[in-house]
């Protein structure tokens, strides 16, 4: 297997999600008590101590919430391969505060800004490891 | 201004010697920084009756040893033979632990509590998550198998400074249209200048030369717009603070440093993805400043000095805005013109902070909070300091504190 970013290892709670990036489709968890939407996945709302969810599919649309390039420093040998390379976080339409990482995959340091609106979609990054990404549109 | 509600001091300060790497094993300088504060309060060792410490070591715990990695409150009792009435291990930042300290010392748990730090840095390979400067020569360990919260930031190689030290950084710039580079200079070259005259500090003892701002403008790039000189540099060494009350503390040998204000963390917020985003780390600050402020019956306006944390310099910036000193979006242009010298309007991190002393977590601001309002800063000292704010950690890890030189 050549070199590729670490895999996401899903646990019990995480697993629904991960199953829905494999299918393409962004599921964050909808409180039942409270009806906030919530990332990363837990067992228990972090707004109300609730313990039922749903998963819900996110729309994919956000926006560019903040981000850098890693230049150096990188700890492990796929990025460090890759750097510079960019992360950072987007801010989901659904919830002001409801922010996932990426790598904004087509931008360049310079064209990227806070506030641009991205689209969800789904990078294989090795065997059986499908990552959410977001592109800026 | 409202009486003081509280009554607890802190009458002592030990360090032992600081290394780059495991030169000496962490437990034997525990043992080194505990009796050197508990000397300076003239107490025999036998009177410390009370041990509090905060053991987490900035890495994986799993893999290491009580002594060598970390240091428990257990492990240091044994070693000075002592039995203490009460003892804490409080996860989190040495505010969590300093705060416990205060806590238990005005509700006569103890008498005497020993209050200490131990940070350990095995020097290459195996420091992991949280190092900045040996990041190079590092492996992830299990490279196919991230921890929980990993699962959702490794896979982007998300991790410090990019998250906690850039992110904030970059959505101030674009939130304020402050926060250059330029401008950041500012303090990073004040926080080297002072911890120059700090002869603990990693710098002074090791590679005593000042910052130039060109250096800083210069330095290595990690994750823009954070350069290398923007993180702390990891060290070994340790460092314990002895607290007991006012009252007793008058017949110690050092002028007590009271307390006046004390602050707890907030709850972690929900965007976990990143330690915080500027707007929770704000958000969250505020909240600490506020119960600080309340708790205390002063004002921003009132502190002498400042020493906010600075594992990477945007948090100062944070504690700056988030403690009321001064304005949201106007921290960039606060630090400029000397303000914050150690002659300035509020001189910040006078003894160098973790920037200009090495990473030994909240010790240095702690310890220059109490040393200031007591007139015992030596060559850092800020004329007249009689009040000084003491902000450990970040946002939800956080505590903060308020020193004054009276009881009052």
């Amino acid at each position: 297997m050549s070199l590729h970013p670490p895999k996401p290892v899903a646990t019990p709670v995480s697993a629904p999600f991960w199953e829905g990036v494999k299918a393409g489709k962004l599921l964050l968890q909808r409180c039942r008590t409270c009806s906030r939407l919530q990332f990363p996945p837990t067992d228990t709302c972090r707004d109300c101590a609730g313990d039922e969810f749903t998963m819900e599919e996110m729309s994919g649309l956000g926006k560019v919430f903040s981000f850098t390039e890693t230049v150096s420093g990188a700890r492990h040998p796929y990025f460090q391969s890759q750097s510079p390379y960019l992360v950072g976080q987007v801010e989901l339409d659904e919830q002001a505060g409801l922010i996932m990482a990426t790598n904004f995959p087509g931008s360049t340091y310079v064209q990227l800004s806070v506030g641009a609106p991205v689209r969800v979609e789904f990078e294989t990054i090795a065997d059986d490891a499908v990552l959410p990404q977001f592109r800026v549109v | 201004m409202a009486a003081n509600r509280h009554t607890a001091a802190f009458v002592g300060f030990g360090q032992s010697r600081i290394f780059r790497g495991p030169d000496v094993p962490l437990g034997q300088l525990t043992v080194e920084a505990s009796r050197a504060a508990v000397e300076e309060t003239g107490l025999d060792i036998g009177e410390i009756d009370g041990v509090v410490c905060t053991p987490d070591p900035p890495f994986a715990m799993s893999a290491s040893a009580d002594g060598t990695e970390y240091v428990t409150t257990e492990f240091l009792s044994t070693a000075l033979g002592l039995e203490p009435r009460w003892r804490a291990d409080v996860p989190g930042t040495i505010g969590n632990s300093a705060k416990a300290a205060i806590e238990a010392v005005e509700a006569g748990r103890c008498q005497y509590a020993l209050l200490f730090r131990a940070l350990h840095n095995p020097g290459s390979g195996v420091y992991g998550h949280t190092d900045e400067t040996e990041a190079g020569k590092i492996e992830t360990p299990g490279l196919d198998s991230v921890q929980y919260l990993e699962q959702f930031r490794a896979p982007y190689g998300l991790y410090p400074p990019a998250d906690a030290g850039a992110l904030p950084w970059s959505r101030y710039q674009a939130k304020y249209r402050r926060g250059t580079r330029e401008q950041m200079a500012t303090l990073v070259v004040q926080s080297r200048e002072n911890g120059l005259l700090y002869p603990g500090s990693y710098w002074a003892q090791y590679k005593p030369v000042p910052l130039s701002v060109e250096e800083y403008l210069g330095a290595r790039m990690v994750s823009r717009p954070v350069s290398i000189f923007d993180c702390d540099l990891p060290v070994q060494g340790a460092a314990a603070f002895v607290i007991t009350t006012a009252e007793r503390a008058q017949a110690l040998a050092q002028p007590p440093a009271y307390v006046l204000g004390v602050a707890g963390g907030t709850k972690p917020r929900g965007t976990v993805t990143v330690d915080e985003s500027w707007d929770e780390l704000l958000a969250d600050d505020r909240e600490i400043g506020r119960r600080l402020w309340a708790d205390s019956g002063h004002r921003p306006d009132d502190v002498d000095l400042a020493n906010l944390y600075d594992g990477f310099s945007m948090m100062t910036i944070a504690w700056l805005e988030g403690l009321g000193l001064c304005g949201e979006g106007e921290a960039f242009d606060f630090i400029q013109d000397g303000r914050i010298a150690r002659t300035g309007a509020l001189p910040v991190n006078p003894s160098g902070g973790n920037l200009g002393g090495g990473r030994l977590h909240g010790v240095n601001h702690l310890m220059d909070g109490m040393l200031q309002v007591t007139g015992r800063g030596e060559a850092r000292q800020v004329a007249d300091a009689r009040l000084a704010v003491v902000a450990v950690g970040m946002g939800w890890t956080g505590a903060a504190f308020l020193f004054g030189g009276d009881p009052a």
